[in-house]
Parts: C-alpha cells; sequence; structure tokens
C-alpha cells in the first residue's frame, strides 16, 4: 500500500509552529542561554553532537533549545545543518594513543599503566535527587585535585598492547592504501565494509545503540565481553595545511573510546601448521562522554563481525538500519500524517469481506 | 620556533588573548582579506584499534580565513564559529610568514599562548589524577582469591 500526499493547511501549520514557540516561551522566565546549555548539559549536548554527526557544542546547544530538549529532533536539525555546509577537507587520522586522558578505567586488569582513573564519573554516586540544586545560587565548584608530574606529552599504553605482546590477541598491521566508506556520500550495500559499519554506529541513536548491545548480553547474540578499557579524553584534530602540506592541529574534541575483549578464536599458523587461540576485540567510539553508548557500539562492532548470523544482533541489515535516528524517528514520525486514502482502501476491503460473509450467511438453508 | 608551532598555538588560543594584538597590527600593517571567514566542514577520521583500519567518526565545525600581508598568505582554522578568532589568526600567521618586524610580537604571543594551554592541561590532568583508584578484589567472592580466614 502506497502513502497518497495531501495538500493545504498551511495556515494551520504555521499556527502551529507559533504555539510551538508560544508553549516554549510561556511561563515566563529568563531565556534559557546558549552557553547555559553547552557547559551545564554537557552530556546531553554530547548526545546530539554524537548523533547529529556534527561536532560543534554551541550549534547542538542552540538546536536543544530550539527543540525544547528533545535530543532525537535536535540531531535532526544538527544533520540539516551540516548538510548546508561545505565539507573543505578530512582530517588526519587520529589514533587514541593521542588522547589526552581524564579518564580511563578497565574492568580486566587491576592495574594497569597510567592506573585507573575515574575522571568525572556518576559510576559509583547514590541515586538520589540533589534538592540544594533547587536554589543553587551560583556556579563554583573546587575541583579535587593531586599533583602529578607525569609528562603531559606522554601517551598512555593500551590494555590491548600488553595482550599483543603475550601473543594472545592478533597485532593488526595496518593498510595504508584502504579508503574509509563514507555513508554520507554514498548508499549503503550489505555486507557493509566495517569501516561503514562503526560511522553508522557510532552516529546511531544512544537508546537504540544501548538496547541492541543489552540484546546481546541477555543471550540474543553471542558476545558478552570484558573492557579493555573505558577511555575519555580529548584527540587533536589534524589537517594538512593548505599551502604547507604539513600536518598542524587545530584544536581537540572530547570522545569516549572502548575497547571490549570478546570470546576467542581459532587461528592457524601458516608457517608453523599449528593453531592457537586469540582473544577478539570490539570496538566502540563516540563524540564527546558516553561511556554507555561506546561500549554498546563496541559489542554491536564485535557482533556484526559475524561470518554467519545467527541472531538478530549480528544481522548487519537488521542493526544498521534500526539504529539510525532519522531513519527511525522519521518512519514511526510518518504514521502521525494523513493516511486518508490508504484507510479508505482498508475500509472497503474490510467492508467487502463483511458484505461477502452477510450474503454467505443469508445464502446458505437453515438446516 | 617553527611556524606548524605557531600556527597550532595561535588556532587554539582564546579569542580574547589573540584579539589585542591583532587590533593593533591590524591599524598598523597594509592587508588584505582573501577569503573572509567561512564556515566549513572537517570529516574527523579515526584509526580505530582492532583492524587499524580508518574510519569516519563525523564532521567538525571550523570557521577558515585568510589574509594576505606583503607577500604571504596568512591561514587560519579555527574549531566553531568565531569569525573574529579566525580573521585574527589569519592576520598574525600573515604578519608571521611575511617575516615582518612585527612577527616577533607575535612569536611573544604564541610563547605566552602555549604556557597558558599547558597549564590548562596540568590543572585537567592533576584533577583526573585526583579519581586514581586501585579497587581490591574481595575475599569470599572471586573463586580465585581466597578468603582471609581461609588463609590463616
Amino acid at each position: 500500500m502506497s502513502y497518497v500526499g495531501v495538500k493545504g493547511g498551511k495556515d494551520a501549520i504555521l499556527n502551529a509552529e507559533q504555539l510551538v514557540e508560544y508553549y516554549r516561551c510561556r511561563k515566563g522566565g529568563r531565556p534559557l542561554a546558549v552557553d547555559q546549555i553547552q557547559n551545564q548539559m554537557r552530556l546531553l549536548v554530547d548526545k546530539v553532537m554524537s548523533e547529529g554527526s556534527l561536532y560543534s557544542p554551541e550549534i547542538a546547544a542552540i538546536a536543544l533549545k530550539q527543540t525544547e530538549g528533545d535530543p532525537m529532533e535536535a540531531a535532526y536539525l544538527v544533520r540539516a545543518f551540516r548538510s548546508t555546509v561545505s565539507r573543505t577537507c578530512f582530517s588526519v587520522p587520529a589514533k587514541s594513543e593521542e588522547m589526552f586522558c581524564i579518564r580511563r578505567i578497565s574492568s580486566s586488569f587491576q592495574d594497569i599503566p597510567w592506573g585507573q582513573v575515574l575522571g568525572p564519573s556518576r559510576d559509583y554516586a547514590q541515586r538520589l535527587i540533589r534538592f540544594d540544586l533547587k536554589d543553587e545560587a551560583h556556579l563554583a565548584v573546587d575541583p579535587p585535585r593531586t599533583d602529578d608530574n607525569a609528562p603531559l606529552d606522554e601517551p598512555v599504553e593500551k590494555v590491548v598492547a600488553y595482550l599483543r605482546r603475550q601473543g594472545l590477541m592478533e597485532t593488526p598491521v595496518k593498510d595504508h592504501d584502504q579508503v574509509p566508506y563514507d555513508i554520507t556520500r554514498q548508499p549503503m550495500a550489505f555486507p557493509m565494509d566495517r569501516s561503514a559499519r562503526l560511522q553508522r554506529l557510532t552516529r546511531g541513536e544512544d537508546g537504540a545503540v544501548l538496547a541492541l548491545g543489552y540484546a546481546s548480553l541477555r543471550g540474543w547474540g553471542s558476545v558478552h565481553p570484558t573492557l579493555a578499557e573505558v577511555r575519555v579524553g580529548y584527540l587533536p584534530v589534524k589537517i594538512r595545511h593548505p599551502y604547507w602540506r604539513t600536518e598542524v592541529v587545530i584544536g581537540s574534541v572530547m570522545v569516549t573510546e572502548v575497547e571490549a575483549i570478546c570470546s576467542f578464536k581459532k587461528v592457524e599458523d601458516p608457517q608453523s601448521g599449528t593453531e592457537r587461540y586469540l582473544f577478539t576485540l570490539g570496538y566502540g567510539m563516540v563524540f564527546g562522554h558516553n561511556d554507555r553508548k561506546a561500549i554498546a557500539m563496541s559489542i554491536l562492532d564485535r557482533a556484526l563481525c559475524a561470518d554467519q548470523p545467527t541472531s538478530p544482533v549480528e544481522d548487519q541489515e537488521f542493526v544498521l538500519f534500526h539504529i539510525d535516528n532519522m531513519e527511525s524517528q522519521g518512519f514511526i514520525s510518518h504514521l502521525k500524517l494523513p493516511h486518508y486514502v490508504s484507510f479508505q482502501s482498508a475500509l472497503d476491503r474490510i467492508r467487502s469481506i463483511r458484505d461477502k460473509s452477510n450474503n454467505t450467511r443469508a445464502n446458505t438453508p437453515a438446516s | 620556533m617553527v611556524k606548524e608551532k605557531i600556527f597550532e598555538t595561535l588556532m587554539q588560543g582564546d579569542a580574547a588573548d589573540l584579539a589585542p594584538l591583532a587590533a593593533r597590527l591590524r591599524e598598523q600593517i597594509a592587508h588584505d582579506v582573501l577569503k573572509p571567514p567561512t564556515q566549513e566542514l572537517v570529516m574527523f577520521q579515526m584509526e580505530e584499534s582492532v583492524e587499524k583500519i580508518d574510519f569516519n567518526v563525523g564532521e567538525i565545525l571550523v570557521t577558515s580565513a585568510e589574509v594576505r600581508v606583503a607577500d604571504a598568505i596568512g591561514y587560519s582554522m579555527v574549531m566553531e564559529t568565531d569569525a573574529a578568532k579566525a580573521l585574527d589568526g589569519a592576520l598574525l600567521m600573515g604578519v608571521y610568514e611575511a617575516d615582518l618586524p612585527a612577527a616577533r610580537q607575535v612569536e611573544d604571543l604564541v610563547e605566552q599562548l602555549d604556557r597558558k594551554h599547558r597549564d590548562a592541561l596540568r590543572r585537567e590532568r592533576e584533577m583526573a589524577s585526583a579519581t586514581r583508584v586501585h579497587f581490591e578484589v574481595m575475599g569470599g567472592q572471586d573463586p580465585n582469591v581466597k578468603h582471609n580466614a581461609e588463609e590463616e
């Protein structure tokens, strides 16, 4: 059944838009400043940047203000905005070893290089409403500090580097000719290249990525990892200078990265003819600070590496089509549009069936 | 100081710190704005760690500008939508690249900005370090760890 378009209602639509603005403002009070949203709703801003696929705290904060705090709608606005700005270049691919970490934990090893650093985290806090925030008079908190003389530029070694040194995990070899797939410029086709899958996962809707990752843990998939590490920090944004052609840093972005150790796989060594078992790894990385989404992404990344999918979360098409905010909300929201013609057809059918049924009964001789 | 260091420090500096010197030099030095501040996107790429493949994470909103000073072109690219900072950055880069006497003032500014940047990083590192934790595995809960009472 196809959708038949409708037209008209211009005045009502414009009035409805005006009413939205009225409802946003009608309780009065001070207008929310964009910098207040940007600074005090940082996790919400991060979520919108990640799903909007655009790193710009300012634009994300404006979008949140415009949409009265609806993150899906805000991400929609952000994606629409980014489609109006031209792309000037690609960054030099960042490496997570370059990250300036503000948080780094491992659930697989107790002692890790640089230690377990909780950073800004509510993981161990009690979930109690802080009523004192109701009357907060000013924003001033003295941060805790401990002397740390470690060189600022020294990279923090990754946990998986240890496993690789032990021969318990494959050591990948960089393919310098690999060109990442770009799902914003090229159509989605299955099976998807892994670079395309990662791009699709990182901009996936937080709740959808979480739900499918959780499904895997509950047995609707086979990945239940131990986290090698969760990192939150700043990655330098490097570009190639247009005149000098050398690499230069223009700033940094905050990201969350997860490496998840998954089950074993059997690998044959072609030289010695022996077999050995190696851990597999799932990868998650998102704009902003969002442990939950990055962990769920790492589960799905590994699940989607399955050669023979045996569960929904190992099925590329199932996962990658359903986690996208724009597509899922667009299709669900279209149900609100007038379906008068298509529903008329359904009405005609059910009436016809009813009439036939009534006629059959009327023509059947009573026994 | 290498030109890349000058560029990186200016682009990451606070707009308010670039503005005074840029305003002074704007009055003193002839220049042409070749490209007014323009919003653009940079596709941020990342090398993931499982197979070392590169992938597109998402785009970053930047503002770039170009200013000609003498025979040199000063180029800038700053994060977000700060048009004034992009223009100031391009002018300062132009002055530096043209090797005018005022280039020394740009270098001085870069030294100040670099100190400020590193101080901010050091503070952030010290804040993170205050949350360093060493969890102890509780005896009796992990089958691989003997309960203290059993050890006695």
